[in-house]
């Protein structure tokens, strides 16, 4: 479950609260499709709730490469979502929820994610280096967002396709303006926009 | 030190201190020195919500107004608006000001010696809403636009003028120190990747 947290909030450069929002039931429904664009198969990552200035709660739909350019699999990340929320029977709800459907305390999970960061420094200076104080730096919040996005500047992953990644509001303010709509309607329109959300997660 | 509004009892905290409490302040008694100190600073803030050369323009424009009145006969007295003291409640929030000034004493997220303005400042949206939902607010409240776009004319005291003086002036003495999250490299994914791996 941390994993996969880390990963979905990594290749869809997500804020941290946002990830909360990812929905079993359309998470296991785009699971048992075969989703491929250009001989590129990837996944679907749908997000249930409200942002700023909406008025209800919408679908809004993020696809994930399989595997990226340097070796994070985000599909075999996402793919196991499906198989732990069966195991503990809940078909509904928040993807990241306790045995009981209730979502996951983001503390919690920023902990555990934080102590394994502190291992990985531990262990290897050179991937963290031993100046920076884990626990205070690093947060769900952002530090995911902020690295994702950085990497795929690094990679040169066009301008447009970051902000069209890293938020709908950027991609309306650009002038291309996509309804609000409901699931149905949705996946029709974020169809066209599949390359150029896959090139984000593909590149870093 | 720049030059306060005349009449406006915020400018005298001992007044104030005993308008907020009705009572005159003991010697000796504590809580009346802290509450005096919150109201000196909250006072010190609003001075210097605006920048001294913008003060000390207005007021050699205040003098040059004065004097041409007076080239043509006319008095100040009669022209100028009555510096008449404020009213006997708390029209400006100087209430909420002073609980701010409290919670940035205490221990902070990233400090333990202060709290942020950010943070502290929550507290004026908790009595702004908790003000909004007053039966008062809902009478004295005037809207103006339709559907999407309004604009409400409040009598909020935090909403006041004196109060977004005491607000910028807070801010520019106390600063703000923004912790960033630090950016993940891909490394320390693949890493974490590596260890979640194990763990599965």
């Amino acid at each position: 479950m941390i994993g996969a947290y880390a990963l979905v909030a990594f290749g869809g450069s997500f804020r941290g609260h946002e990830v909360f929002l990812v929905d079993t039931f359309s998470l296991i429904k785009y699971a048992s499709q075969k989703l491929v664009e250009k001989g590129l198969e990837f996944v679907m990552v749908p997000l249930l709730g409200r942002y700023k200035t909406e008025n209800a709660e919408r679908y809004h739909l993020t696809p994930l490469a399989m595997r990226s350019a340097s070796g994070l699999e985000f599909g075999r990340w996402v793919s196991r979502l499906p198989d732990a929320k069966r195991m503990q029977q809940l078909m509904h709800g928040p993807a990241f929820s306790d045995g009981r459907g209730n979502v996951i305390e983001p503390r919690w999970i920023e902990m555990e994610i934080l102590d394994c960061f502190q291992a990985i420094q531990e262990k290897n200076s050179a991937i963290i280096k031993p100046g920076i104080q884990v626990y205070k730096e690093y947060g769900i919040s952002r530090s995911f967002r902020r690295g994702a996005t950085t990497e795929a500047r690094n990679q040169k992953v066009s301008e447009s396709d970051i902000n069209l990644m890293n938020r709908w509001r950027n991609f309306e303010k650009a002038g291309g303006k996509r309804p609000r709509m409901w699931m149905q309607d949705h996946y029709s329109d974020i169809a066209l926009l599949i390359p150029s959300l896959l090139h984000f997660s593909q590149a870093l | 030190m720049q030059w306060g509004p005349h009449g406006n009892p915020i400018s005298m905290p001992l007044v104030y201190l005993q308008l907020l409490t009705q009572k005159i302040p003991s010697p000796g008694d504590h809580r009346d020195e802290w509450l005096m100190c919150c109201l000196v600073r909250a006072n010190l803030d609003a001075f210097w919500g605006r920048e001294p050369s913008t003060v000390l323009a207005n007021r050699r424009n205040l003098d040059q107004l004065v004097k041409m009145w007076r080239e043509v006969g006319l008095s100040p007295h009669n022209l100028l608006p009555a510096l008449v003291p404020y009213p006997d409640d708390d029209v400006q929030g100087i209430g909420v000001a002073v609980a701010m000034l409290i919670k940035s004493t205490k221990p902070g997220r990233h400090d333990p010696t202060y709290t942020q303005f950010e943070t502290m400042r929550k507290l004026r949206a908790a009595y702004s809403n908790m003000f909004h939902a007053s039966a008062r607010s809902n009478i004295d409240t005037i809207t103006l636009g339709r559907d999407t776009a309004k604009s409400f004319l409040t009598t909020c005291p935090t909403q006041s003028s004196w109060f977004e003086r005491f607000c910028n002036g807070c801010l520019k003495r106390m600063g703000q120190e923004v912790w960033q999250d630090l950016a993940i490299l891909v490394e320390v994914m693949l890493a974490f990747q590596a260890e979640m791996e194990r763990d599965w």
